[in-house]
């Protein structure tokens, strides 16, 4: 290796970078905004956690009402779970969030931003089988009105109607996923690489 | 933080950049990404100064955060791929303009440094800045033993990219 122990030498009196700082330069730059991922996953997130909020209010306006179809226990159990499930996801992300800190190790670093990453996709996911879950019910209850039942075409039955329901929702389950895998993967393919790359061969992780 | 606290640190981070333009050199194509990491780390710097309680050298905490930033929090957009290819060109010119033996180790060095993943840049850049081992885990929180075998792994490959 003493071809490279020559490079060192090489490295140390390198001229200065053609690229210079003034105070005032630097003075500007501190007060920008930072670009980096953790500022991007933050903010997706909130509009993640937004979105699932406020989007129910607008598509809960069915033409049956809970009432009429007796299942207004089980609507505002799934409500309740719903909500409990937002609050203690928020709190969680957060406390991830903050604990993202610069100068810790590289290998925590990258754990902690993955962490939060992960946060906030299990809240996706939970709130979308929580909603799969609402729907099917639902539709299998409406499925089973008189009113529905007289308005479909003879030749199809209910229960293949409700099959169709559930391969639609599941399809749609699915667009969702793909959707997230694609976001993520773009935005964290690198720091994955590099965690990956920093953990290979250590057995003391 | 206070306006005291902060011309202090715009002050050190002034005459130590220095080591910040090696690693941004190190990590970008050109100078649109160069600038772009720099500011990205000065800021990132200037966000953890006031937990900074200058156990360690200012220059020492300082590489670490620039490291953080380049391999765990710098996007490179594809933007500033685009601008930075048309940068590099011109540099290239630059430095043919300068034929100096020396200028053009290091620019070659740098060249080879580019080639690396992101993990064998830090580690070649901490080897040849002269980082202990000990320094080198502590930064990266890997064990020693697995910093010595990425390092001889990255210097092999550094030097079949020097002498193919």
């Amino acid at each position: 290796m003493t071809a490279l122990d020559n490079l060192k030498d090489v490295w140390k009196n390198q001229k200065e970078s053609k690229i210079q700082f003034s105070e005032t330069d630097i003075y500007k730059m501190i007060h920008k905004k930072s670009a980096s991922i953790v500022k991007l996953i933050f903010y997706i997130s909130i509009i993640e956690f937004i979105l699932l909020i406020v989007v129910p209010f607008f598509i809960k306006d069915t033409s049956v009402s809970v009432n009429e179809l007796h299942i207004a226990t089980f609507y505002n159990i799934t409500n309740i779970i719903s909500y409990a499930v937002t609050i203690l996801f928020v709190f969680i992300f957060y406390k991830n969030y903050k604990a993202i800190c610069v100068q810790d190790t590289s290998k925590k670093l990258m754990k902690d931003i993955l962490k939060t990453r992960k946060t906030v996709k299990l809240y996706v996911a939970v709130q979308l089988i929580i909603g799969a879950v609402t729907s099917i019910v639902l539709l299998y209850k409406i499925s089973n009105t008189e009113e529905f039942l007289s308005n479909i075409p003879q030749n199809i039955s209910a229960t293949m109607l409700w099959v169709m329901f559930v391969g639609v929702i599941l399809f749609i389950l699915l667009l969702v996923w793909l959707f997230y895998k694609l976001i993520y993967g773009i935005l964290l393919k690198q720091l994955n690489h590099n965690y990956k790359e920093l953990l290979k061969n250590d057995y003391q992780s | 933080m206070n306006k005291e606290l902060e011309n202090k640190f715009v002050k050190e981070l002034q005459s130590n950049q220095g080591i910040i333009h090696k690693i941004c050199r190190a990590y970008t194509k050109g100078e649109a990404q160069h600038k772009d990491l720099f500011q990205e780390i000065s800021i990132q710097l200037f966000k953890a100064y006031p937990k900074f309680r200058g156990q360690s050298k200012f220059s020492t905490w300082m590489y670490r955060v620039a490291i953080n930033t380049a391999i765990s929090l710098y996007r490179k957009s594809k933007r500033s791929i685009k601008t930075s290819e048309i940068f590099d060109n011109l540099k290239e010119l630059e430095y043919k303009d300068y034929d100096d033996t020396k200028d053009r180790q290091v620019t070659q060095l740098y060249k080879a440094i580019n080639q690396l993943n992101d993990i064998e840049k830090a580690l070649v850049l901490m080897y040849l800045d002269d980082k202990p081992y000990a320094e080198i885990s502590k930064i990266l929180g890997i064990s020693e033993v697995n910093a010595r075998v990425k390092m001889n792994r990255a210097k092999v490959k550094l030097r079949n990219i020097l002498n193919p």
